[in-house]
């Protein structure tokens, strides 16, 4: 059982526990329960106020609480995540997605921090917010063989390329797979889109990666 | 002031590129990093520079961080392939932005060198600090190329991020700084590697330059030679930083493009700014600094005023000669002095042999013993200065053999000093030159196989106990070329993805500096001062410092160093000099030694040499019986002869069956008949082999010079294959066999990496038959010398002692009343020394020799009050029976020393009653067996008996046979023996053979253990105390061994016995 805030109500909890028992077999009689604390941290405390204001549209924090332990505990701790930025050349590497309710994981006995860890990465400023989950390939025309693309087809549409950046060159992951060495391009297309490509270095073969909002 | 030797022009041996085509494009490489900015730059100085010739640069730099410790290297590599190279480094600053320098002429490189020392001085080992104020007082005449990244932000966002103006305002003020200082020296490196968008980033620098009028000059930030070095790059980084390279993240560069590249490629990246392209040449222009241009300045101080070193020198040698033959000169070395002499003033040379003579004569002053050995040492005016003992009459060595005129190499000459004293010549020199003028060389400490597979097992994410249990496969030190098999055997499949890549990683690894480390004890002294020569940093040891190069680079750029080494023989031989003045009347100097002692030689020839310098190891000793020295030079080649070298290039056994008479002894030519005559035609030093090439492959000696460098330190495997075309084709045209040149070749290789000359076997084997003259003759006192000298050579005290008991020596064991710190001679009997116990000191040994003084002990209690030694103390002594002449066995003794305790025996008030009446107890004594298990547990040795002749009766029952017997069965026989391991031995050389020394009751047993027993029986063979050995009885003449099969422990049955075994790795 996992929370995404530190919780010590009784009611909440037992809530949980409830949850999880109903979605569990028990294949003999249950004789006693034992409950062991594998993770703390801090509880947060807020003051009441004497005439609460109703936020329209934003839960307060404990209440959203609930609702993502009730979730994750019903539905499985891997169907309520939150992304993840890492540090990674490798530009479909730099995000992966955690579960939620793992986010209060101090170890017993530790004093922990202050709310859920930041992830490591950030958004850099240069790369589409939106990546395709698998690179798409792409008829693409270049003028010299190494050169940067001056069009390309995108379903049944031929798209003309007025402006391109780059080449962004990326050779890395060598310890995971073969290496991976792709040239990267923003492009803007006639129609005022911008794409970002890339050709992979070994093949020859060009790639759409992602587009920018 | 003299001129030192000028190397000459080094003949080129790697046939250089046809380089930059006329009118083409012009581009230097001015930011380039070696593997000498540790765990960043990936490739060595001789890949660089041969690269760079390749793509035809107009110059290259070597800037690596903080350092100038790879710039002679590269130096060397360049001059060789005519690149122009450019001296400068990569300098940190706390509150600045990082600049690359020139330098441009020898005053700004001594600046340079200075602005480093103080950087490094001033910061903990390996680290560097400095401010830009700092930098200030050291920048007349350098070129700063400012590498444009904000001070204080991450060097990715500036980097990637097109920073608004108003971002790049701290990096205008710095900029603005630095312009200040360096005026038209300064500029701003624009360095491109295929970012996001480099044209972007260009524009913004071109606009920079513009603002601030700092001009822009294109780099390439240069971390390796070629694009393939990628993934070492990336392993380095995580190395250096302490993770995976699956988690280093953004701390990896993210592509491939820091590898040196053509100046047509640097042109096409940098079009739009091509002005930044045409400074590099500029640069180029203006760093004329070469570090040919380092002429190495003799300290001044060493002839009195008045007169020049030369005549000094002459002086010195003709008073000295006159001292060394009362009788007259004989004429023999008139003449050689007289060469010598001439041929010093020719080479100039003087200063260093003054300042070799000066170092010797403090010696003698604070009568340290020390002996010079080396290529200059054996000369007749080392002999008459007093650096060495070997006699210029009795031998025939030439000095011209060692020092010529042609080579240009500096002049050898190491001195080895007493270990326990060396450090006193240390200070003198610091004293003497200050440490502004002499410091330590350096020794750079490499990736050998085993710290390789650690490394990048650990930057792969191999789990640990995997990578550890093949580090610890990789035994010894050498490059191993099993790898694969190793791989395998610790269950890392060397074609699985990871294996694959550990292996190729671990293998371009191998060799890559580390760190700098201390040399043994190479000294350099200068005129002026020595950190305007070479950047000095701090050492690991307090008070100590350390220059940035390593003996080899010391060796390229003629500089002088003297090795101040230490030798454990020396000192004992010095305390058996004293001992036989005292006790026998007798003055001995190493020069005095009647030479040529039938008797003594034949107490080598029967392998009788245990204490003996350097021919007491087990290969040793089994190699005199075959041998059978005769003269002193039988000695020199019994030196020479067990080494890496002539074992590794199949030499020995060729040698003793010429010597034998087994196999007739031809030469080629007459040409090789001159090099080899003196070895019966098989090359058994280093000098033979180099002149060999030179002889039989027609190398000049310059290029032979080279050869043996390329095979030793910096062993690159391209350059050697050149070598070795180079050295087949020329024996060839002199119409020699290509068998007889594979040979040669092989020997080379050897000798390369573990060549010992002829000039340092002579030193040695004077020592080896003044030590073996003093075991002959005086053992009691050679013997005492020995223990008195612990820890040194290769046996224990223990076997030391049973070893001089065998030769009649008495020896009486530790006793309160009889016995000092050291080891004495009484009546001639030998009396163990108080520090023959473990755990006690020697101010506990004082404490009581000066209460003995009072007269002797007449009791326990008489003991405790006029020492007043803790319980503690009294216990170890009372543990290691020290009371017997009170009439107190060991446990009687330890039952007083308990009781006492109990005592208040701090109290003043009570020191002068009696006694308590504690009642005295009746103890029973220990059995004997105990008591030699106590002996052993406390000296480490017993006076009376050996454990294994309680176990006689039961290992009689298991067919264990005497070591007194075995001469007794016939070779081939196979047999049992057993005994408590005395000595383990693992040479590098002996293809995984291990040799272990038993020990009974009734003399040692020699076993050999293969490779493949070793392994399996590795637990019990490494750790044992005692073994029992099943194997095959081998006879080499008089020598005696073992090939074992089978090791069983023995340590059950001698319970309680620790692990006396000096294990020799």
């Amino acid at each position: 059982m996992g929370l995404f805030r530190p919780s010590a109500s009784e009611k909440h909890l037992g809530e949980l526990v409830r949850l999880k028992l109903e979605s569990f077999r028990f294949s003999e009689p249950v004789s006693a329960i034992r409950l062991t604390v594998l993770a703390t941290d801090r509880l947060e405390f807020r003051q009441q106020q004497i005439f609460q204001r109703e936020e329209h549209g934003r839960e307060s924090p404990r209440e959203l609480a609930t609702l993502m332990d009730r979730l994750s505990n019903r539905l499985g701790a891997h169907a309520v995540v939150r992304p993840w930025l890492l540090t990674n050349a490798q530009p479909e590497l730099t995000c992966h997605y955690k579960p939620l309710a793992s986010l209060a994981t101090r170890r017993v006995g530790k004093r922990g921090g202050r709310g859920p860890a930041k992830s490591p990465g950030k958004i850099p400023g240069d790369r589409p917010l939106h990546l395709e989950p698998r690179p798409l390939l792409l008829s693409v025309m270049s003028v010299a063989p190494e050169g940067p693309p001056v069009q390309f087809r995108l379903g049944e549409s031929q798209e003309r390329i007025v402006r391109a950046w780059g080449p962004e060159r990326i050779e890395t992951g060598w310890w995971r797979t073969r290496i991976v060495r792709r040239d990267y391009y923003q492009v803007e297309t006639a129609r005022g889109q911008r794409f970002w490509l890339f050709r992979q270095l070994n093949t020859g073969q060009w790639f759409l990666h992602g587009e920018f909002a | 002031m003299p001129d030192p030797p000028v190397s000459s022009k080094r003949p080129r041996l790697i046939d250089s590129p046809p380089g930059r085509l006329r009118g083409g494009p012009g581009y230097a490489e001015l930011h380039c990093k070696t593997n000498f900015s540790f765990l960043e730059g990936a490739s060595h100085a001789d890949e660089l520079a041969l690269r760079g010739a390749e793509l035809g640069l107009a110059a290259l730099a070597v800037t690596d961080r903080n350092t100038l410790a790879g710039v002679v290297r590269a130096h060397a590599a360049a001059k060789q392939l005519e690149l122009k190279l450019l001296v400068g480094a990569e300098i940190d600053l706390l509150d600045a932005p990082s600049v690359v320098l020139w330098a441009t002429d020898r005053a700004s490189y001594g600046r340079l060198t200075r602005l480093i020392t103080c950087g490094r001085r001033q910061a903990p080992k390996g680290e560097f600090h400095l401010t830009f104020d700092e930098l200030a007082g050291y920048s007349a005449g350098l070129l700063a190329g400012v590498l444009p990244r904000n001070p204080s932000a991450d060097k990715k966002q500036t980097e990637s991020m097109q920073a608004p103006d108003d971002l790049e305002a701290p990096l205008l003020a710095s900029l603005g700084r630095y312009r200040e200082l360096f005026a038209d020296r300064c500029y701003i490196l624009a360095e491109l590697s295929k970012g996001p968008d480099d044209q972007s980033t260009l524009a913004r620098l071109v606009h920079l330059s513009k603002r601030s009028r700092v001009p822009l000059v294109a780099a390439g930030d240069v971390h390796y030679h070629a694009r393939s070095r990628l993934a070492l790059q990336d392993v380095l980084t995580a190395i250096r930083l302490g993770t995976t390279v699956a988690e280093a993240g953004e701390t990896l560069f993210p592509n491939a493009e820091r590898y040196l590249k053509s100046p047509e490629e640097m042109i096409e990246r940098f079009a739009a700014a091509p002005e930044a392209i045409a400074r590099t040449l500029e640069i180029a222009g203006r760093a004329n600094f070469s570090l040919d241009e380092l002429r190495y300045e003799y300290p001044e101080e060493l002839a009195p005023a008045g007169e020049t070193a030369i005549t000094y020198l002459t002086r010195l040698t003709w008073q000295g000669a006159r001292k060394r033959y009362p009788q007259g000169i004989p004429d023999k070395v008139r003449g050689l002095v007289e060469h010598e002499l001439t041929l010093i003033a020719e080479l100039h040379y003087e200063a260093y042999f003054l300042t070799v003579f000066d170092l010797v004569r403090f010696a003698k002053r604070r009568k340290i013993l020390c002996h010079g050995r080396g290529s200059a040492a054996n000369s007749a005016v080392c002999y008459c200065l007093g650096v060495t003992a070997v006699d210029p009459d009795r031998l025939d060595l030439l000095f011209e053999r060692f020092v010529s005129r042609e080579r240009n190499e500096a002049p050898d000459i190491d001195i080895d000093f007493e270990h326990e004293r060396r450090e006193e010549v240390l200070q003198y020199l610091y004293d003497k030159y200050g440490r502004e003028r002499a410091g330590m060389t350096a020794e750079v400490i490499t990736y050998r196989s085993r710290s390789a597979v650690r490394d990048v097992g650990k930057a792969l994410g191999l789990s640990l106990d995997r990578v550890d249990a093949l580090a610890k496969s990789l035994e010894g030190h050498h490059h191993d070329n099993s790898l694969a098999t190793r791989c395998r055997e610790t269950g890392i499949d060397p074609d699985s993805f990871l294996g694959g890549r550990l292996v190729g990683l671990v293998r371009e690894l191998v060799g890559f500096p580390r760190h700098l480390g201390q040399h043994v004890g190479g000294m350099v002294m200068t005129q002026g001062p020595l950190c305007e020569l070479v950047p000095i940093e701090n050492a690991a040891m307090q008070d100590r410092t350390v220059i940035e190069w390593d003996k080899d680079d010391l060796d390229e750029l003629g500089i002088l160093k003297v090795d101040c080494l230490s030798l454990g023989m020396l000192t004992a031989i010095r305390k058996c000099f004293g001992l036989v003045r005292e006790h026998a009347g007798r003055d001995l100097t190493l020069a005095t030694i009647p030479e040529g002692d039938a008797e003594v030689y034949d107490m080598m020839g029967r392998a009788d040499t245990m204490g003996v310098f350097q021919i007491e190891s087990r290969a040793q000793m089994s190699m005199l019986p075959r041998l059978r020295p005769r003269t002193f030079y039988d000695l020199v080649i019994e030196v020479a002869l067990v080494r890496p070298g002539p074992i590794q290039g199949n030499m020995v056994h060729p040698y003793l069956r010429r010597r034998a008479g087994e196999e007739p002894v031809t030469y080629p030519n007459d040409e090789i008949r001159e090099v080899l005559v003196r070895t019966l035609g098989v090359p058994l030093f280093q000098e033979q082999a180099m002149r060999l090439a030179v002889v039989a492959a027609g190398f000049t000696p310059g290029e032979a010079d080279q050869l043996r460098r390329a095979m030793g330190a910096w062993r690159r495997p391209g350059v050697i294959e050149q070598f070795r075309k180079k050295l087949l084709d020329g024996m060839q045209a002199k119409g020699l066999s290509e068998e007889f040149a594979e040979g040669v070749f092989r020997q080379i290789s050897g000798f390369g990496e573990y060549g010992f000359p002829e000039s340092h076997a002579a030193s040695f084997a004077l020592l080896v038959y003044v030590s073996a003259w003093l075991k002959h003759y005086y053992p009691a006192a050679f013997a005492t010398a020995l223990l008195n000298s612990q820890p040194m050579g290769f046996y224990a005290p223990a076997q030391l002692v049973r070893n001089a008991r065998e030769h009649g020596v008495v020896v009486h064991g530790v006793d309160v009343n009889a016995s000092r710190w050291d080891c004495t001679l009484q009546q001639g009997a030998l009396r163990l020394g108080l520090r023959m116990i473990s755990g006690l000191s020697e101010a506990h040994a004082q404490a009581i020799e000066r209460a003995r003084r009072a007269g002797p002990f007449r009791g326990w209690e008489d003991f405790v009050r006029r020492t007043r030694l803790s319980r503690a103390v009294a216990a170890r002594l009372a543990g290691a029976d020290a009371f017997s002449s009170l009439g107190l066995d060991r446990r009687s003794a330890l039952w007083q020393a308990l009781a006492e305790e109990k005592q208040a025996r701090q109290l003043p008030l009570f020191e002068q009653l009696a006694p308590d009446d504690e009642p005295s107890v009746a103890l029973p004594a220990l059995g004997i067996q105990e008591e030699v298990v106590a002996d052993y547990r406390t000296a480490g040795l017993s006076l009376r008996a050996h454990p294994m002749q309680f176990e006689r009766a039961r290992l009689n029952e298991l067919g264990i046979v005497p070591a007194d017997r075995l001469p007794d069965y016939p070779a081939d026989r196979s047999i049992r023996v057993a005994g408590v391991v005395l000595v383990r031995q693992r040479p590098s050389t002996a293809k995984g053979i291990t040799f272990i020394t038993l020990e009974d009751e009734t003399g040692t047993v020699n076993l050999i253990i293969r490779q493949d027993v070793w392994q399996r029986f590795y637990r019990v063979a490494r750790t044992a105390a005692g073994l029992i050995a099943h194997g095959r009885l081998q006879r080499h003449a008089e020598v005696i061994h073992v090939l074992v099969s089978k090791l069983e422990d023995l340590s059950e049955s001698l319970r309680g016995l620790e692990s006396q075994s000096r294990d020799f790795h």
